[in-house]
């Protein structure tokens, strides 16, 4: 137990230290090849998901292509804060990160036309600008729930994962904090919600859960069967992704559900922050937001549907999101973590 | 020798210094309290964060767990987006946090909350420090912790406050030179309205300054009428001599003339009536003076005391007309009076003025004209004034310099020959002054004079 916990720290430590270049999982040039300028984006999101607002905004300003390169939340990080990329806007669904970066000066200050479009609990000084929400989901798979009662609430889970151990053991995943940043921030958000968290943390660690890299993963997962639930889901991928006929269900928790902000920020040592800000302002124009809605499946900010979610617990982009960033604090949460979920 | 500095500025310099002043002072005033006021919210909120991270500080057995307590980071952040930064120290080595925060050297003994200012990052933060010592296991150990926040939202207070305050400070400097200008003006009223009393007059209007007064400026106008007084009791004292030495000299002159007349009809030696002569010439000539210089005096004493009536124009021309006939006909002239185009005319004037100038205008033609001539008096009414037109036959003014003319005992450049004193057209000019008219002489269109006296009707 204590060796993993020390494997990881070092893991954690090697991750932050600088490397020579941070790993792109794509990268992808959107519009004319003779365009006269291009907008550098680095994005946590997939580029299959973001394709219609890149049209949309390439349809409004052809003399532009956009360069989309996509990284994990934790690269973009390191791409920005240690070594010397030049992009336009990032885009990150990792709120806490998103936010150390404009803390620590990695941001510049915009001016944006369309201002007014996002509320003032969606942005931070203005450096900082959400332009899609993410409810963080429980996801299920409907043939293990056939003589079950569907959880409403993190207490229901409990139970049902307690009274059903031959249905739930090895057959439960959720993110891991270790690697993914997002999963981090959902872990250490629930365990400032609740204190349920920890003992579903206990209960998933006695039923040997398996710890996932992302959604996508997740999703999949489920829908073939081969988990019975996955924790801590994007919400908004699990709806684009599943068909509808789909074995896998997506529940909000009625007790609270995270609602996250996917913000963009645009970088310092942009060359062109005027394109940045330009594409952020298309992100947080009204056929911008219709697009990212309707078409890229990734919920708007006037949202309806999450706008009526039982509470709805919106992630706030204030400075205490550098908490959990603090390495003392992270090792600290994640030695609890390790604790309750490595219990032999 | 210096201008002596205006009244106004006298007054406004000082008011308006209040005003700068009394303006900056708000201003300044206003600026500091604010300022202070936020700083003070600001550093309680960096002393919350520091204590409950300092409360969250637990050693183990050769650890440390250092709580950053995740709801004081977002009340941090709460009253402004200001950026936050922290660093932790664990026996004056870093431990986490940010390492290029400059930590405040403190004493070792210090426990308390130390608040500074210091440059990071290239912004300006206020930062507060706590520190204190541990005993784990018989050592002692100094943890030393600070958090630090930017001021941009003092500034951005600060900014609006200077704006608001610069807006009031102005307003309100506007405001107080209105009233200084306000004050000025009014106190300076009396001032100018005693002045304008005074400058309206006549010139010879010697009353003494009535009318209310503040009592600041009674001593000006009691030393005023002082003054008036002394003066008009001077002038009519020289004028009362004038007349009586007039009087005194008109009066043994007539005995002169009348004895020379005598003795030149008794006389039978040509060379002795050529010398009788010379002598009656003489006399008139003074006896002439001393009219017109009595004339003068009366003149100058009516005018402080005017008598003022309506009168029948045509009557006064005529009585003014007969009286002089009998001097015309020495030289067989006739006076005609005339009335152009209208009925009576009536004008608002001091009787024995009007008489005085009618009397040397008749008089002048007289003694300018020709033998066997015509001297008309017109009179014409043109809207709210009437011409005395008076014409003689005479040499007229062509080529004579009219500039100063009207001036006492000066006299044309042709008129060496005939006898005169040089007051008549001084007298007449007085009078039209007093009367409110006005006096012309000019050249008639044929030959001879035309003197025109206007005066308003009624």
């Amino acid at each position: 137990m204590r060796n993993i916990t020390i494997t990881c720290l070092l893991i954690y430590v090697i991750n932050l230290l600088p490397v020579a270049a941070f790993e792109i999982e794509l990268e992808e040039t959107f519009g004319d090849n003779n365009s006269v300028s291009t907008v550098q984006i680095l994005s946590s999101t997939d580029s299959e998901r973001f394709r219609p607002v890149i049209n949309g905004f390439i349809n409004r300003n052809p003399e532009l292509s956009v360069r989309y390169v996509t990284a994990s939340t934790a690269e973009i990080y390191t791409a920005i804060a240690t070594e010397s990329t030049t992009f336009d806007l990032v885009i990150s669904s990792a709120m806490d990160l998103q936010m150390k970066l404009a803390n620590d000066g990695f941001t510049k200050t915009v001016t944006l036309a369309g201002n007014e479009n996002v509320p003032n609990w969606a942005r931070w000084r203005s450096e900082v600008f959400g332009f899609a929400l993410e409810p963080i989901v429980l996801l299920v798979s409907k043939q293990d729930f056939l003589d079950l009662k569907f959880p409403k609430t993190r207490r229901d889970l409990l139970a049902l994962m307690r009274n059903n151990p031959d249905i739930f053991i090895n057959r439960i995943g959720t993110y891991d904090p270790k690697i993914s940043g997002a999963g981090y921030l959902f872990s250490t958000q629930d365990s400032r919600q609740s204190d349920t968290f920890w003992r579903l943390a206990e209960v998933m660690g006695r039923l040997n859960t398996k710890l996932y890299c992302c959604t996508s993963k997740m999703i999949e997962a489920v829908d073939s069967g081969e988990l019975a639930l996955a924790y801590n889901v994007l919400g908004s991928y699990a709806n684009a992704e599943l068909p509808s006929d789909s074995n896998a269900q997506v529940i909000a928790l009625e007790d609270y559900t995270q609602i996250l902000l996917r913000t963009a920020v645009v970088p310092l040592a942009s060359k062109r922050p005027d394109l940045g800000t330009r594409f952020l302002d298309y992100l947080i124009s009204v056929e911008g937001q219709d697009i990212l809605d309707k078409l890229a499946k990734l919920p708007a900010l006037n949202n309806f549907e999450i706008s009526k979610l039982a509470n709805r617990k919106p992630i706030r982009l204030d400075s205490g999101l550098l908490v959990f960033l603090d390495k003392l604090k992270r090792s600290a949460f994640l030695r609890e973590w390790d604790a309750a979920l490595f219990q032999n | 020798m210096r201008k002596p500095i205006s009244l106004r500025w006298r007054l406004l310099v000082p008011l308006i210094i209040t005003a700068i002043i009394t303006s900056a002072l708000l201003y300044f005033t206003m600026r500091q309290v604010t300022k202070q006021a936020v700083q003070a919210t600001q550093e309680a909120l960096l002393e919350k964060a520091v204590t409950s991270i300092l409360e969250q500080t637990r050693f183990t057995e050769n650890n440390v767990e250092i709580d950053l307590p995740y709801n004081i980071f977002t009340m941090l952040g709460a009253i402004s987006e200001d950026k936050v930064y922290y660093r932790v120290d664990l026996d004056g080595l870093f431990l986490t946090g940010y390492e290029d925060l400059r930590l405040k050297n403190l004493t070792v003994d210090n426990e308390y909350i130390f608040f500074s200012s210091t440059i990071f990052r290239g912004v300006k933060l206020r930062q507060a420090t706590v520190q204190q010592l541990f005993l784990v296991n018989g050592k002692s150990r100094l943890i030393q912790i600070t958090v630090a926040q930017t001021q941009l939202f003092q500034e951005a207070i600060l900014r609006d406050m200077s704006r608001n305050a610069g807006v009031i400070g102005i307003s309100f400097f506007g405001f107080a030179l209105l009233v200084a200008l306000l004050a000025t003006r009014s106190f300076l009223r009396p001032i100018n309205s005693l002045a304008g009393t005074v400058s309206r007059r006549g010139a010879h209007d010697l009353r003494p300054v009535k009318g209310p007064t503040p009592p600041e400026l009674m001593p000006l106008v009691l030393s005023l009428n002082g003054f008036i007084s002394r003066l008009t009791g001077t002038l009519r004292q020289t004028e009362t001599f004038i007349a009586e030495a007039a009087h005194h000299i008109r009066t043994p002159l007539s005995l002169v003339k009348s004895e020379s007349q005598l003795a030149l009809r008794k006389s039978k030696s040509s060379e002795n009536r050529k010398h009788l002569h010379n002598i009656i010439e003489s006399v008139d000539m003074s006896i002439r003076s001393a009219g017109q210089l009595l004339d003068h005096a009366l003149v100058l004493y009516r005018s402080e005391k005017i008598d003022e009536k309506r009168l029948d124009l045509a009557v006064v021309v005529q009585h003014v007309a007969d009286n002089l006939q009998p001097a015309a006909d020495l030289k067989d002239i006739i006076i005609k009076t005339e009335i152009i185009n209208t009925g009576d005319i009536f004008v608002m004037a001091d009787r024995v003025l009007l008489e005085v100038a009618l009397r040397n205008m008749l008089d002048n033609a007289i003694k300018y004209s020709n033998p066997d001539q015509l001297i008309f008096v017109k009179m014409v009414l043109d809207q709210n004034f009437v011409r005395i037109i008076v014409l003689d036959n005479g040499r007229g003014i062509k080529g004579v310099k009219t500039k100063g003319i009207h001036k006492r005992f000066k006299r044309g450049s042709n008129v060496d020959d005939v006898i005169g004193s040089g007051l008549g057209l001084a007298i007449i000019s007085e009078i039209c002054i007093i009367l409110g008219g006005s006096f012309i002489l000019k050249n008639n269109k044929g030959v001879g004079a035309c003197a025109i006296l206007q005066l308003p009707v009624c």
